[in-house]
């Protein structure tokens, strides 16, 4: 007997080697468009303050923009020519109830920011906030606590077609039935106040979720009471890990977490400050329950003041971090890395913004240039942050600082939070990165 | 007894009779015709033999005819009727009767006085003719009186062929008798004023008897009178020179005088028109049958009758005062409507018997007639069923019912799949693709139209307002139809008639076995259909190189590629190998090379070289597929049939090989398979992306799959002889059973599943009802932000069969992209705008995205609108800006694609049979 092969069979042989080695060609990748998704420049962006009387609100960019459009809502009489100037730093007060500003410009990084003093009724505390451009998803978590009764939700409508937004709550005690907050909408160019107070009634505090169904929406939460005042910008989703970056002081600290799946979510807090982080007393393991939102007071000896917080979690969750002086209070909402350049205010009121920078495994560096009004720069300073620490940028010294510029540099993030204090007043803004490019999908057509 | 008080009438008081033959070159019959003239039981009086003094033999054999009263000369070159003028002129004794007769009719000994029985019976009675049969084979009937259709066309109402069995032995009136062996009364004759001098050859007998009845008398038939005729001029026996002699076109130019010269008055507009319009259809057809002779005959018949008006009308008004009788009155001596249109069903139906050519069992007792010219009754002997006798054809009928029964699903609608848009809703649509500049398909297309559009513009015709029709009855009945085919070419290299047929319905199962049928993969369909004649005239072509077999090589080459560009490639290297291995080949073959690219045109560019060989007709989709699957026969889609049932064609493939004497035809069958697998594995293992930009598909691996397995299925006939040899007959029954298998798994899957899923009879909806209904254009946004978004512009319901391979400029496409990129990014007017301008009114996500979908929500002028399903979303462009115009080809495009089109049509005609016309002028015989 011979092992040898046939001659007669060589084609079958062949076919069968032909299937076996197709066999093991790898399956070629999933169909995708070509080119994939890549950064395009952001050619034109939008965003939207709410206002009360006497509000002030302030427009830049972090580069010259190439046209500006402010419109109030409702229509005022008020002057908002200013706004028009696209290669400027400005501020006017346009009297209520929001304000929105679309700007044109290849990468230009529009940004806005409101502040102001509440009413009587609101602790004639200050308010200090950055404007949210439109939101998919929006989160306010903490609302109403501290029987702060006068929170409400601004839903505003940025484009002329109708809008349309789900509204949900979560309480103490669970999910709040809310079939009035369903489908609310929102005609184009008008704005929608929901009061916390009218949908949950009685709760010691909620946690909302805006979700834009349709239209240009945005929104955002002024919390407000007897004790003060503060605009809440939006956090955009639930994450396990988040940082609450420079909270004015420590006094007062309320961390408010809402966890909004079906199970317990267990939260850990560690502290970043300018010596390092540290696991707060009493936060390195906050069980949430399902559907709801829980307060944990920060104990007086954990130090916060311009510092960091990191919350990270099991499930997703957002959290909030209230501070409160015997006259006002300020809230903390999530930042994000800053990805490329954000620009705040260099001043309220005459006092500083601070700003505090954070990193977190890695060390980083982020250069801080301030700008005049007319958008000339006046040196820049270069802020280093340990790993897993959290310092205070370096004040302007130039008087005629009207904005800084943050630009992360290097491979290291970084989250920066804003925050302003006169004596009792407290103030806190978040700092995102200003809208110079957004990520596009592969786009193929025929 | 009447007739016996006739006879006897005649017979007291017989009367005169003067008998005129009419001889031109007609020495091969000349002696038995005059003999029989010898032999009759009454005589005519007097016989005068007429001829033209054109050959020498016949003078001789007339002059030497001893019972000839007297022998005329007639003038040159005049027809029968002339010469028979010319004899009557001459005679100077009294006559009551003339009897025509020709130089090849023999006449049975009672013929006269079987024809004066008839002729005397009523005074009305002007003409009669006898029973005509064939000559020498004596029981064939030719005629038995004849009429005329609609269409011109001389009628016997007879079968071709049809045996004299007294089955026409009934007197009766009719619209003519031929002048051969016609008896006319005198007066008759005199009153008509004879035979038409226009009619020198044809017709003539036929026009004299239509004027004898608009006269008022009665033409009748005399079938105890008969007579054997030759027909030497239509068989071609009779070698005519000199005298008179047909042109071309004479026949036909005679029928339609004879048709308006006898039209009513009233009607004469309506017969023109008929006439003119069925003679240039005639000509088309002659063109297409290659048959130029006869067409350019068409031509000088419409020239001569159309082109002299006054001729005409002066033959009208010598008609007109004889007239008695209408047209309408004689309506039951003409033949019924439906005549011409039997002829085209029997023409049909003897073409579909050529090409099921069916099988066939020996018998010993057929249907025959008694051939010794004694019996007259058929003998019927007993018969096997007819399923027995013919069991292809029982098995293409099985096939064709088992088709309906797996198409029950999809009876009735046209069909889609993912793959097959649906088919045009006219074929006005298929041809406008064509001819028209700008197309109304996504953005508006300025493209050539897709090569397979002139095929089926071509096919559609005869489906004009259901061109869905095409599509369905391509897939549905894709089994019988590649059956038959294999069939065909089986017939050619196999003897075995059981294993050649289910080779056949082996084969035909390929298209379902594939997954082709049930995934509408029409291009596979296609070429598993044509792969058979391909094979079957290629051999031909290379055992006996000739240049029609050639041109029809590349017509089914360009063909198949049309549909499924692979093909073109692998036709390529086929013919390549055939001209290495078959050289005296070689320059036909690179003739049938040439032809199948050429007629691609830009197909070839487009499709065929661009990379995208392996797009089949149809929409891009992805069609993965294992090799395992491949290996099975599978294209690997839906409605395939599992990969094992294979395995027993697989094994007596490899047990094909076994036998030495068969080997070398069934190695070439396992070349075939194996480039067909490594056909199906490269497809398996490859993608090719549709357009630019667009996500990569998997190729659609069935085409090769299909060569696999009919290479294999090719290789256990080519062996199956080896099992009647004593070696290999202990193999017999078990190889029975294998072979078996395949056709019965596969044709059980096909009955039981059915072959919709995922074709459907109901169109695939590319967007919401509404939409489709608007006719606006509609941007279908599928994909995510992960994969990316495949932005697809369709108008209406969305593209046809044909138009779904058009693109629009890369300008608009790049706008396009710009302004869907934008809107999903950050929207702005302007990019709605700029959709507006492009023409798009809608844009439709089926399964949106949800992130996506919040972002286009953002953009102003665009108005969420109610959807078909919750996850997904329409918006409508409110925008004012106006569209712009849409591309436009250049003005050549209708010049180019006609010119493509006829390029098609001249190699269609150049590759059909050659038709020979049976009614060849006289010139052309007079050449021998």
């Amino acid at each position: 007997m011979t092992n040898r092969v046939s001659p007669r069979f060589v084609l079958p042989v062949l076919a069968l080697v032909l299937v076996v080695v197709a066999s093991f060609v790898p399956e070629p990748e999933p169909a995708t468009v070509d080119g994939g998704e890549r950064a395009v420049p952001v050619e034109q962006a939008s965003w939207a303050c709410p206002t009360q009387q006497n509000w002030t609100v302030m427009a830049g960019q972090v580069k010259a923009g190439t046209s500006a459009q402010a419109v109030t809502i409702p229509d005022t009489a008020a002057d908002l020519a200013v706004f028009s100037d696209a290669a400027s730093w400005r501020s006017a007060v346009p009297g209520p109830q929001a304000l929105v500003l679309s700007q044109e410009g290849k990468s230009s990084g529009p940004v806005g920011y409101v502040a102001g003093r509440g009413t009587k009724d609101q602790g004639e505390g200050s308010a200090f906030s950055a404007c949210p451009s439109i939101i998919d998803e929006a989160w306010f978590v903490g609302l109403a606590d501290s029987d702060r009764t006068a929170a409400k939700i601004t839903l505003v409508n940025l484009g002329s077609e109708r809008a349309v937004a789900d509204v949900s709550w979560w309480g103490e005690l669970g999910a709040i039935e809310s079939s009035d907050t369903a489908g609310l909408v929102v005609e184009g160019g008008k704005t929608k106040v929901v009061e916390v107070e009218a949908v949950a009634a009685g709760e010691a505090v909620v946690a909302v979720r805006v979700s834009r169904r349709r239209g240009a929406l945005s929104a955002i939460a002024t919390d407000a009471g007897s004790g003060g005042i503060e605009v809440v910008a939006p956090t955009s989703a639930l994450a396990k890990s988040q940082v609450l970056v420079g909270p004015p002081t420590t006094a007062g600290a309320r961390l408010a977490v809402v966890n909004p799946s079906t199970s317990t979510a267990h939260v850990k807090v560690e502290v970043r400050g300018p010596a390092g982080s540290f696991s707060a007393q009493g936060l390195e393991d906050i069980a949430v329950p399902p559907e709801s939102v829980r307060v944990v007071a920060v104990p007086a000896q954990v130090e916060l003041a311009q510092s960091a917080l990191s919350v990270t979690s099991d499930l997703p969750v957002v959290a909030s971090l209230t501070v409160a002086t015997a006259d006002d209070i300020a809230t903390v909402v999530p930042a994000s890395a800053l990805t490329g350049p954000a620009a705040v205010p260099t001043e309220l009121a005459g006092l500083p913004v601070q700003l505090v920078v954070s990193a977190a495994e890695s060390a980083a560096t982020v250069e801080v240039e301030d700008f005049t009004a007319q958008m000339e720069s006046l040196g820049t300073a270069q802020v280093d942050v340990a790993a897993g620490s959290a310092v205070l940028a370096p004040k302007p010294k130039m008087r005629d600082s009207a904005y800084r510029v943050i630009r992360p540099v290097g491979e290291g993030k970084v989250w920066v939070g804003a925050n302003w204090r006169d004596k009792n007043l407290i103030a806190a803004s978040v700092v995102r990165p200003a809208p110079l490019t957004v990520i596009a999908p592969g786009v193929s057509v025929r | 007894m009447h007739a016996d008080d006739s006879t006897q009438r005649w017979r007291t008081k017989p009367p005169s009779v003067v008998a005129v033959l009419v001889a031109h070159r007609g020495s091969r019959w000349l002696p038995q015709t005059l003999a029989s003239l010898d032999a009759l039981s009454y005589r005519p009086n007097t016989t005068v033999l007429v001829h033209d003094n054109t050959d020498q033999a016949t003078r001789d054999l007339l002059a030497a005819n001893a019972h000839a009263d007297r022998v005329v000369v007639s003038k040159d070159r005049t027809g029968f009727g002339a010469q028979v003028a010319h004899a009557l002129e001459s005679e100077t004794e009294a006559y009551d009767w003339i009897w025509l007769l020709h130089d090849d009719a023999v006449c049975a000994p009672d013929a006269l006085s079987a024809l004066l029985d008839e002729a005397t019976k009523d005074d009305s009675i002007g003409i009669v003719g006898p029973k005509i049969r064939e000559w020498p084979s004596l029981r064939r009937l030719l005629e038995v009186g004849v009429t005329v259709t609609g269409t011109g066309h001389r009628e016997t109402g007879l079968e071709s062929g049809e045996p004299d069995a007294g089955q026409h032995d009934r007197a009766q009136d009719v619209l003519a008798v031929s002048t051969a062996g016609m008896l006319v009364r005198r007066d008759v004759w005199e009153s008509l004023s004879g035979l038409d001098p226009h009619l020198p050859l044809f017709f003539d007998d036929i026009d004299f008897g239509w004027r004898a009845n608009r006269a008022g008398y009665r033409v009748r038939t005399a079938p105890k009178a008969v007579l054997f005729h030759a027909e030497a001029a239509r068989n071609r026996r009779r070698v005519r020179r000199g005298g008179i002699v047909e042109h071309s076109g004479e026949r036909r130019a005679a029928a339609l005088w004879t048709m308006l010269a006898n039209a009513d008055r009233h009607r004469f507009v309506l017969v023109s028109t008929r006439l003119l319009f069925g003679s240039l259809l005639r000509f088309v057809g002659f063109l297409f049958g290659k048959d130029l002779r006869s067409a350019r005959g068409e031509l000088v018949a419409i020239g001569h009758v159309f082109g002299k008006p006054g001729q005409m009308s002066r033959a009208r008004g010598a008609r007109k005062p004889l007239l008695r009788r209408s047209n309408r009155d004689l309506k039951d001596l003409f033949a019924s409507f439906w005549m011409p249109y039997q002829h085209g069903l029997d023409l049909a139906a003897s073409t579909v018997q050529t090409v099921v050519r069916p099988e066939e069992v020996e018998t010993m007792g057929l249907r025959t007639l008694g051939e010794d010219g004694e019996r007259d009754d058929p003998v019927v002997v007993e018969l096997p069923p007819w399923w027995r006798r013919h069991p292809w054809l029982t098995c293409v009928l099985g096939l064709f019912a088992a088709a309906l029964v797996a198409g029950r699903s999809v009876v009735g609608s046209p069909l889609t799949s993912d793959v097959l848009p649906p088919a045009a809703g006219s074929i006005s649509q298929w041809w406008a693709l064509l001819f028209e500049r700008t197309h109304l398909v996504g953005l508006g297309s300025a493209d050539q139209a897709p090569a397979y559009v002139n095929i089926l513009s071509a096919l559609g015709v005869p489906l004009w307002f259901a061109p869905g029709l095409l599509t369905w009855l391509l897939i549905v009945l894709a089994v019988p139809a590649a059956a038959l085919t294999a069939h065909r070419f089986g017939r050619l290299i196999s003897d075995d008639r059981g294993a050649r047929m289910t080779w056949a319905v082996s084969y035909g199962l390929l298209v379902v076995v594939t997954g082709a049928a049930s995934g509408g993969y029409v291009g596979t369909i296609i070429a598993l259909v044509i792969l058979p004649l391909f094979a079957n005239i290629l051999l031909r072509l290379v055992l006996e190189p000739t240049w029609p077999p050639a041109i029809t090589v590349g017509l089914l080459i360009a063909v198949v590629a049309a549909f499924a560009p692979v093909a073109w490639l692998l036709a390529m290297v086929t013919l390549g190998l055939c001209a290495f291995v078959a050289r005296p080949a070689a320059r036909q073959l690179a003739l049938s090379a040439l032809i199948g690219t050429v007629l691609l045109g830009p197909w070839l560019f487009d499709r065929v070289l661009s990379g995208r060989i392996w797009w089949e007709a149809g929409n891009p989709v992805d069609a993965p597929a294992t090799a395992l699957q491949v290996a099975g026969g599978s294209g690997g889609v839906i409605g395939a049939t599992p990969a094992w049932i294979a395995i027993p064609l697989v094994v007596l493939a490899v047990a094909a090989l076994i036998p030495p004497p068969t080997r070398r035809a069934v190695t070439v069958a396992w070349i075939v398979a194996v480039a067909g697998l490594v056909v199906g594995l490269a497809a398996s293992v490859s993608t090719f992306t549709p357009y630019p930009g667009a996500p990569a598909v998997r190729a659609w691996a069935g085409l090769g799959a299909g060569l696999w397995l009919a290479g294999l299925m090719t290789a256990v006939l080519f062996a199956w002889p080896m099992l009647r040899t004593r070696k290999y007959r202990q193999w017999a029954k078990p190889a029975v059973v294998m072979l078996a298998i395949f056709p019965i798994l596969a044709g059980g899957w096909w009955v039981v599943r059915g072959i919709d899923d995922p074709l459907q009879a109901d169109p695939v909806q590319l967007v919401p009802a509404f939409l489709a209904a608007g006719n606006g254009t509609t941007v279908v946004l599928t994909g995510d932000s992960e994969a990316g978004i495949v932005a697809d512009a369709v108008v209406g319901s969305g593209p046809f069969l044909g138009a779904e391979a058009l693109r629009t400029t890369a300008d608009r496409e790049e706008r396009l992209h710009d302004a869907v990129e934008s809107l999903l990014t950050t929207p702005s007017s302007d990019d709605v705008e700029e959709l507006a301008k492009l023409g798009v009114d809608h844009l439709y996500a089926p399964d949106v995205d949800l992130g996506l979908a919040r972002r286009i929500d953002i953009a102003p002028r665009l108005t969420q609108k109610g959807s078909d399903s919750p996850s997904s979303r329409v918006w409508a462009i409110t925008s004012d800006a106006e569209p712009e115009p849409l591309p436009t080809a250049g003005p050549l495009r209708p010049w180019i694609s006609g010119g493509w089109l006829l390029l098609w049509l001249v190699v269609f005609v150049a590759a059909l049979p050659v038709h020979r016309s049976t009614e060849e002028p006289q010139e052309a015989q007079e050449i021998e």
